[in-house]
Order: structure tokens, then C-alpha cells, then sequence
């Protein structure tokens, strides 16, 4: 599904490149649960990002589904990741102006889904996330968990064949990181990829693989 | 997907009250401003235009240049010009002339007796060429022939109720009763237009009288010399008129500079065409049949509603980009979760969009509200409600959906333009390039602001300097009385003489004098005078004012040499008095040098018995004339009386005396100085107009200030409690806080200080007599400006420098 192809990254910093990744080569399976994990600055969430086409590597090849991302225009790269990927924070990034309905359901307005076909999607995540009674509350209303839980139901509410989490359960305590991992896990074995980045061993464990990283390299795979 | 822009919209409306009041109430004071000015430049730009032969229509006007100098320009011509041009010039269509017919019209039969002002004697072709639409009468012949006249529809009604006017008689009482028949009656004529036509009476009257009075050589056809009439010319379809114009100086050659005299006395005339469409705009020559309208103003204004509107949009750009932290996350998320640039732009164009509609609406509702006491502000004469005509609505709609649009566009792809990750990682900073346009942005409306604060000092300056000007006349506790003009000159002779001695009787009054002109009122009556004596023999154009035995004194005129008129000398009646500017332009060394001196005045020799000291005679707008003062005792154009005390008293019993020496005569009367400040009234508005712009504009521009500050208080709240942490008092940190926007409005003033002398400076050259314009009024202007800059945005850093450091550092 996602093939890596010595993909670095790096900033100039005084003239000099600093880098922050090094000539990455990964291969990810569709149906695996992946923990990307390293100390800080390792280069952890600019690899997500890059995975998740919210960034551009300096340098290498990155396919999708076989299609290579490094080439495509703009368009086509929101095309895709629209129809494929959904992201979930660590600090949820919900929209304080919407209402949990209408945070869940703005992803399907960008990829011009009716009206009454959005409905009848919200309304089933909804259900199923045990959350129909918040619906017309505000984030602000909402506890952390809670609000985890609704940015977790709008990153699947595209069905999307992967998720890309970074830290999800950071600002969480330890039992509402648990059924978010325990969700993951849900989610995993109904087919959806997962590609988490944590600090957490426990986490960790929930996965299939673990990728170490240290100043930027692969450590051991 | 729009429906949910809208939402959003809406939504976030409410969500920020105050930010959302500020742009609102910005916009709507823009707006309002835009679409009053809109309709009251409509109006001003809609005269002329119901006639169907506008685009045709010229009116002739001359330049008069005498010893090789301009001496006037007239809104009037001779009469014999149009005709001669219509024989030679074959895009000449037709030709009409106009000349006053202000008589006392009385119709006995119904007891009305009327002195009418705004009546001409007219050729039959005014009908067509001035768009006159007879409602009874036969078009083709109601101005033909001697002793007619026509009415408008509110005459008609005055002088015969609802009697049909047609064939009945109305009596004109000059020095000879005339008996006019109605021939025609027709539809008042419309308000915007240059003219107002009450009567219209027939030219062959005119031509008629003239001849009754001995005079056989037809003047008002063949005249080359009397210049007042209005005279008409209507082109072929299709003339262009300045190639006709341009053939026009050969054309007075021909007919008028080649004559002997004139040559000696390097005389020239130089005739041109107005379109009658840009009379009341464009013309203010001598003579012009009402007071016109002022183009430069308009324009003006129509500059004005364009600027505060633009400030307006540029307040809300300002403020929604400044905004743009706050909403970048959002951006971000979005981003996220799958919106493309064109979306958010879209999202934030709704936003514009609804925000820019409420205030339009708030807009109207205010105009609909204001726009009489703006009309009478402006003193325009629209007497409907709002409205506006139907290209300048698309106008407006055009230049609203393009401010709403270049407005919200700014902010929309500032917002859509950024990187998701740096956002939402908080890597994220205010663009420096997004400050120096919103710094300039604030500059600028800074400047506007700082030009209509000057502006409005400068035109208050300029006239309390006529107002307070010594005049060289005194025109206190003067009533002046419309002269009697019903009576024949032999009865009017007995019948002065006793209502003057009458009045004097009163103890209330101090004297009555009798002259053909009071201050404040245009003089038409000139003629050419040439020196008798010395080398120069120069002959000059002098504007002449008849007045009696007792005028002088009356006015406190002060005389430079000479002596006054005297009955203890009989050749007086053949005396003159000049002013000193007529002794200077007829060449005398000093006004001693003038005294006894001959001059050639309509075909009498006069002598010069007096050089009275300068006065002004007219506003200090305009220049002194050269004027030369005949005695003409019997002279009944105006009678000033000075009272010195009870004028309600005063005048009830000289009204009574006035009924019993002149019953057919109606008691007319005004007070000389409210008549004489009249001449400033023009310029009071304008000043008035100017400080209310001032006013708007330098609120618009706090409002848009004040959300600024607020916004850089809000980005700096860590800053202020670090600073406050290590010991910053309180001054210090408002200092901090403001100082930033005081050198943007110091930077305005560097640009509006020469903006403004330049503009005021050519506003001042309409001024005869003109204030000089002084350093303080921009020190005051940028001191003003900085003042109301320092409190608006000093409030808010007050508030943050008072907040505790541990409340503000906790925000990080």
C-alpha cells in the first residue's frame, strides 16, 4: 500500500541542511497496524506527515496504492488523500465553531457527498460511537475523551483505507487511552491500515509493527 | 455546500458580537454616506435631461476683452448673434432668445396683483428647444405675434383659479401698462433645470415696446452691443459642436472686432457654446439666470462617497486579516480534512458576503431615514425619498459587489493559503508581508482623515475671513423695500417724495435712500466710459449704480476725494462718482488727479465730483468691480431704510404708509445683512458637508483602529506579562503598546500635509479675497488625529497593562 523510496527531509538552518529524516525506505501492507515510535525529535511526526501528503520529503519516492505522490500535482494529491486518508491528532483540532455533527460531517462536504446521504452516514458513526446524545454539543462541552472519540469518528467517516494518528491518546488519561487503542484495535481487524505515532510502549503493543527511529533513520524495522 | 457556508457563517457572526458590530457599523456608515452622495450627485447631474433636445442644445455665452484685457464673461450675448449664426452656420438648426420679463402681472377681473421674477420674453421656437410641453394652446402660434404670454400650470392657477386662462388678459404694469393675451399653458417646468420659467411672454412684445418707445431700430434683433440675452442654438443631429465652435472666433471677427472702435480700444469679443446639459454644473458667469450648482463640489462629493467607502472595505479587510490567527487553526483542520483552497476561499467570501448584505440593508434603512436631512445639508433640491435612478443603482450594485468582493478576497486567500502542519504544530506567525499591507492600509485612511480635518478647518477659516472682513459699507439694521413700478413717472415723482418724508417722521427711522442696487446683489447695469482728456483716452466697461442725494451717508460710504452729491449744485445732475478701482483702470494718478476730470458715459459728458473709497459691493468671493455712481434721484429699484430699533413695529407701520402712497404696488421687503450673508451660504455647507465627512471618516478609521489594537494586545499578551514581570510600569507598557501606531499616523500626515495644500489651494483660488493657509492648521490637524488615535488604541493597552502577569502568562 505505501512503498518509501530513500525519502529524506531536511531544513536549511544557517545555510547548512539540517536534515530530519534520512533515506527512509519503508513498505506498509494494507490491513497492518503500524506504531512509529523514537524520542523526541527523531523525526516521528514529519514522517506521518509525509506519509499523510500534509508535507513534501526533500528528496525519494513515495507511492500510493501504486501510484507515485512525489509526481502528482496538488489536485490530484487532494483527491487521493481525500478519498483514502483520515488523520486524528493529538490535540483533536476539532473546529470550536461546529457542533459534533457538523465536525463529523465536513470531511463529506469536501468530497461532495449529498445532502441526505451525509445524514444518513453521521448518523451511523454516531451511532456506533455511542455518541447520538452529543451531537448538537460544542467541542468545548465535551471532555477530552469524548472529544478524541468525535475527532477519531471524523477521520473514519470517509471510510478511508488508512488512519494516521499522531499521539492520539497523548492528552488523554490512561483509561481514556485505552479505548481509544482499543478502538484501533476494532478498526484493524475490520480491515481499516493504522499508522500511529507514540511514546507509549503499552500502545505500542496494540500493533502489528514497530518502527524505531533515531536522528532521522530507520533503527530496526 | 453554500447552505453551509451560510451557517458558518452566521454562526461565527454572532460568535464574535463585537468584532462583527465593528465591521458592520463601519460598512453600514460607508454605505449610507455612498448612497446618499450617489443620489444626490444623480440629481445634480439629472438637469437638462428631460428635455428631448438636450443633446442638441448650446447655449451662447461671451468673453468681453477690453484694452487687450479680459473685462467679463457673460452667461448672456446680443441678440442679433444667434440669427446671423443660423444664416451662416447650416448645422445650425434653430436658435431661441430669452431675455427677463419681470413685471407686476395683475389680473383685475380676479383682484390679483403679483410681482413676478421669473419671467422671459422668449421666441416662439423656446418651446421646442427647451422641451416647454403645452397642455392648452396651439404650440405653433402661442408665441407668435405681439402681446402674448403663456403660463405654467401653478401661474395659470394663481392668476385665474380655475377659470380656462385661454383668451383672457393679463395686464404687465411697467412704466406702460401692457395688455398681454394667454395663449398657452404649460406644465411646470421640472426643477432640474437651469431656468425657471414662471411666464413666457412673446418677443414681438418686446420688439413692439421698443418701437412705442421711439426707438425704431429693432435692437433686441439687430443689437450687437446689449448683451443680455440668454440665446439658444439647436445643432443638426450629428454637428460636432467644437468643430462649430471653432469657427466662431472668424465669426465675431466678421461681425463684431472689426469694427473701427473697437480695434482702437483693443476690444475683442469671443463667443462659445455651453451644452446645455453642462449649464448648471460648469457655468457660473455673470448674468446666469439662477444661482447654478457647482461642479467641482459634486465632483467633489462623488470623490468623498468613493473614499469612505473605501475606507470602510479597507477597515474590514484590516480586521479579517488581523483575524487570521485566530482562525488559522480552523484553516488548518480544514485542510485536514480534505478542503482545497477554493473551498475555503469560497467559505470566507460567504462570510464577506453576509456581513457586507446586513450592512446594506442597515444602509438603506438609514439613507431612506436621512435623506432629507442630508438633502437639506447639501441644500439639494430633491424633495422625494430615497431613490435612486436606474444606472446609478447598477452603479452602486457594480461597485458593492466589487468592494464586498476585492474585501473578502484579500483576507480568503491569505487564510486558504496556509500550510495545514505548520498551523496546527503552532509553527505558524503572522506574515510580515500581511503587516506592511495592513499598515499601509491604516496609513492611508489616516491620511483621508487628516486632508478632511485640514479641509474642514481651512474652509471654516476661509469664511469667517469674509464674514468678519470690514466691507468698507455699513449694511446693519438696513430694511430694504422692493421699489414701487406700478405707477407712471410722473405720478411716481409726487408720490416718493411725501412717503419719504413720511417715514423719516418716525423715530425709529434714521434715513431712507433710494439707488437702482443694494450689497450683496449682482450688478448688470454696465456700460463703456472713456476718459475726455489726457493721452490714454482709454475706454473701460464700468458697472454702474444709480443712487439719490442721501445714499452715502447712509451707508457710512466713506469718499477718498471730492465731495458727495449736492442739491446746493444743479449740475449734479450731470456729476459722476467713481470708486477708486475705476479711477485706476481709467488711468488716473490718484484719485486727487480724477476730480473734475470729463468722461464719455452713453453719449452725455460727465464730470467726476467724487472717488469714494473701495467697498465691498458683493461677497468677498468675488473681486471689487470698477463702478461708477450716477445720481438718479427718482430711481425706484430699492428703497434702504435704517431703523434703529423695534423692527417688528417699524416695519407694520412703514407698511402702512408704503399701502397709502403705493396701493398697487405689493410691500416686499428683506433685511440687507441676512441677504448679504446668503452669498456665503454656499460656502457654509460646503464647510458643513466637509466637517460631517471628516467626522464619518475618522470614525470608520477608529473603528477599524480599534479592532486592530485590540488584536495586537491580544498576540502580545505574553509579551506584556514578561515585560510586567521584569518591573514594566504601567505608562511604559501603554507607551509600548501605542507607540507603533502613532508613527503610522505621523507617516499619514507626511502624506497628507501636501495633498492637502495642494487641494485647498485650488479650492481658495474661487476666493477673491482668500486666507492664507498657515503651518498650524496641519500641526493641529496631525495633533488631532494622533490624539484620537492615542485614546483609541490606548484604552485597550491600558486594560492589557492592568491585567495581572500571572492571568496573562497563563494563556502560553
Amino acid at each position: 500500500m505505501i512503498d518509501l523510496k530513500r525519502i529524506s527531509k531536511w531544513v536549511n538552518v544557517g545555510g547548512k541542511p539540517n536534515f530530519i529524516l534520512k533515506d527512509i525506505n519503508l513498505q506498509i501492507n494494507e490491513g497492518e497496524f503500524v506504531s512509529i515510535m523514537g524520542p523526541s525529535g527523531s523525526g516521528k511526526s514529519s514522517l506521518l506527515n509525509i506519509i499523510g501528503m500534509l508535507d513534501d520529503a526533500s528528496e525519494g519516492e513515495y507511492y500510493f496504492l501504486s501510484q507515485a505522490v512525489h509526481t502528482l500535482k496538488e489536485k490530484q494529491r487532494s483527491q487521493l488523500y481525500k478519498q483514502y486518508i483520515g488523520f486524528v491528532f493529538q490535540a483533536y483540532h476539532l473546529i470550536d465553531e461546529l457542533t459534533v455533527y457538523e465536525n463529523i460531517e465536513t470531511p463529506l462536504i469536501y468530497q461532495n457527498i449529498k445532502g441526505s446521504e451525509r445524514q444518513a452516514m453521521v448518523a451511523d458513526i454516531l451511532d456506533r460511537f455511542q455518541i447520538v446524545g452529543k451531537k448538537d454539543l460544542f467541542p468545548t462541552q465535551l471532555s477530552g475523551g469524548q472529544q478524541q472519540l468525535v475527532g477519531i469518528a471524523r477521520a473514519l467517516i470517509g471510510k478511508p483505507k488508512l488512519l494516521l494518528a499522531d499521539e492520539p491518546t497523548g492528552n488523554l488519561n490512561s483509561r481514556q487511552g485505552e479505548e481509544i487503542m482499543d478502538l484501533f484495535k476494532q478498526l484493524n481487524n475490520e480491515g481499516v491500515t493504522i499508522i500511529q505515532v507514540t511514546h507509549s510502549e503499552k500502545n505500542a503493543g496494540y500493533g502489528s509493527r514497530i518502527i524505531n527511529l533515531l536522528d532521522g533513520r530507520i533503527d530496526n524495522n | 455546500m453554500l447552505k453551509n457556508h451560510l451557517h458558518l457563517a452566521i454562526r461565527n457572526l454572532f460568535k464574535r458580537k463585537g468584532y462583527s458590530l465593528l465591521n458592520i457599523l463601519g460598512l453600514a456608515i460607508g454605505i449610507t454616506c455612498c448612497l446618499l452622495i450617489f443620489q444626490h450627485v444623480a440629481h445634480e447631474r439629472s438637469y437638462e435631461r428631460f428635455n428631448p433636445n438636450a443633446g442638441q442644445v448650446y447655449r451662447l455665452r461671451l468673453d468681453a476683452w477690453q484694452q487687450g484685457k479680459l473685462a467679463w464673461q457673460s452667461a448672456t450675448v446680443y441678440p442679433a448673434i444667434a440669427p446671423a449664426m443660423k444664416q451662416e452656420f447650416p448645422e445650425v438648426e434653430n436658435f431661441c432668445r430669452l431675455i427677463d420679463a419681470n413685471f407686476l402681472l395683475s389680473n383685475d377681473a380676479n383682484r390679483v396683483k403679483i410681482r413676478e421674477t421669473k419671467g422671459y420674453f422668449a421666441d416662439p421656437s423656446a418651446l421646442n428647444i427647451l422641451g416647454i410641453n403645452l397642455v392648452k394652446g396651439n404650440p405653433a402660434s402661442a408665441l407668435d405675434g405681439p402681446n402674448k404670454i403663456i403660463l405654467s400650470e401653478s401661474m395659470a392657477r394663481k392668476y385665474f383659479g380655475s377659470e380656462d386662462p385661454i383668451g383672457k388678459r393679463l395686464i404687465a404694469r411697467d412704466q406702460n401698462n401692457v395688455s398681454l393675451e394667454v395663449t398657452g399653458i404649460y406644465k411646470d417646468y421640472p426643477a432640474n433645470s437651469h431656468l425657471i420659467l414662471h411666464h413666457l411672454i412673446s418677443y414681438a412684445t418686446l420688439n413692439e415696446q421698443i418701437r412705442q418707445g421711439g426707438d425704431s431700430t429693432r435692437p433686441a434683433e439687430t443689437s450687437w452691443g446689449w448683451y443680455d440675452f440668454y440665446a439658444y442654438v439647436k445643432l443638426k443631429p450629428g454637428t460636432d459642436w467644437q468643430a462649430l465652435q471653432a469657427k466662431l472666433p472668424a465669426f465675431a471677427d466678421r461681425h463684431m472686432n472689426n469694427r473701427e472702435w473697437m480695434k482702437k480700444n483693443n476690444n475683442k469679443n469671443t463667443l462659445f457654446l455651453t451644452p446645455l446639459t453642462d449649464i448648471h454644473l460648469y457655468s457660473n458667469y455673470n448674468q446666469e439666470a439662477e444661482v447654478n450648482g457647482n461642479g467641482k463640489a459634486v465632483g467633489f462629493l462623488f470623490l468623498i462617497a468613493f473614499l469612505i467607502v473605501v475606507i470602510a472595505w479597507v477597515n474590514y479587510t484590516n480586521l479579517a486579516t488581523s483575524r487570521s490567527l485566530e482562525r488559522a487553526r480552523e484553516v488548518g483542520v480544514r485542510k485536514v480534512l480534505g478542503a482545497v483552497r477554493g473551498d475555503l476561499v469560497l467559505q470566507f467570501l460567504t462570510e464577506s458576503l453576509l456581513l457586507n448584505t446586513l450592512s446594506l440593508l442597515i444602509a438603506l434603512l438609514a439613507a431612506i431615514l436621512l435623506a432629507r436631512p442630508f438633502n437639506d445639508l447639501v441644500g439639494s433640491s430633491v424633495a422625494a425619498p430615497f431613490s435612486l435612478p436606474l444606472n446609478y443603482s447598477l452603479g452602486f450594485a457594480a461597485l458593492f459587489l466589487a468592494g464586498t468582493f476585492l474585501s473578502g478576497a484579500y483576507p480568503a486567500f491569505v487564510l486558504s493559503g496556509y500550510q495545514p502542519i505548520k498551523v496546527l504544530k503552532g509553527m505558524f506567525k503572522n506574515s510580515s508581508q500581511g503587516q506592511v499591507l495592513r499598515k499601509t492600509l491604516i496609513i492611508g485612511q489616516f491620511a483621508v482623515s487628516v486632508i478632511l480635518i485640514a479641509g474642514t478647518i481651512l474652509v471654516y477659516q476661509q469664511v469667517q475671513f469674509m464674514r468678519s472682513q470690514q466691507l468698507g459699507v455699513n449694511i446693519h439694521q438696513t430694511l430694504v423695500l422692493e421699489g414701487a413700478s406700478a405707477q407712471q413717472d410722473s405720478v411716481y415723482r409726487t408720490a416718493f417724495q411725501p412717503f419719504k418724508t413720511e417715514l423719516l417722521q418716525q423715530t425709529d427711522i434714521q434715513s431712507v435712500t433710494a439707488s437702482s442696487n443694494v450689497m450683496g446683489q449682482e450688478i448688470y447695469w454696465t456700460n463703456t466710459v472713456q476718459r475726455l482728456d489726457g493721452e490714454a483716452k482709454a475706454s473701460v466697461t464700468l458697472y454702474h449704480l444709480g443712487i439719490d442725494y442721501d445714499f452715502l451717508p447712509a451707508y457710512d460710504l466713506k469718499l477718498a476725494a471730492g465731495r458727495n452729491f449736492s442739491k446746493d449744485f444743479p449740475t449734479d445732475r450731470k456729476a459722476i462718482l467713481v470708486n477708486q478701482r475705476a479711477s485706476d483702470l481709467l488711468g488716473f494718478k490718484n484719485v486727487a488727479d480724477a476730480i473734475g476730470k470729463k468722461l464719455r458715459r452713453g453719449g452725455d459728458t460727465a464730470t467726476i465730483i467724487g472717488v469714494i473709497a473701495d467697498y465691498h459691493h458683493q461677497g468677498l468671493q468675488k473681486a471689487i468691480d470698477p463702478m461708477v455712481i450716477l445720481l438718479t434721484p427718482n430711481q425706484r429699484s430699492f428703497y434702504s431704510i435704517k431703523i434703529t430699533s423695534h423692527p417688528q413695529q417699524t416695519i407694520a407701520s412703514i407698511e402702512k404708509t408704503w399701502n397709502k402712497y403705493f396701493p398697487n404696488d405689493p410691500f416686499n421687503y428683506f433685511f440687507l445683512d441676512e441677504s448679504f450673508g446668503q452669498q456665503y451660504k454656499a460656502d457654509i455647507r460646503f464647510g458643513q458637508v466637509f466637517g460631517l465627512f471628516a467626522t464619518l471618516a475618522i470614525l470608520i478609521a477608529c473603528f477599524g483602529l480599534l479592532g486592530l489594537s485590540a488584536y495586537n494586545v491580544l498576540q502580545r499578551t505574553r509579551e506584556i506579562g514578561i515585560r510586567k514581570v521584569l518591573g514594566a510600569s504601567v505608562q511604559s507598557l501603554v507607551f509600548t503598546l501605542s507607540k507603533e501606531f502613532v508613527y503610522l499616523v505621523l507617516i499619514s500626515l507626511v502624506i497628507a500635509v501636501p495633498l492637502t495644500w495642494w487641494v485647498m489651494h485650488n479650492w481658495l483660488q474661487d476666493f477673491a479675497y482668500r486666507i492664507s493657509i498657515e503651518w498650524w492648521v496641519f500641526v493641529f490637524a496631525g495633533i488631532l488625529a494622533i490624539l484620537i488615535a492615542l485614546v483609541t488604541v490606548g484604552f485597550q493597552a491600558l486594560r492589557a497593562a492592568l491585567t495581572s502577569p500571572v492571568k496573562s502568562l497563563r494563556t502560553e
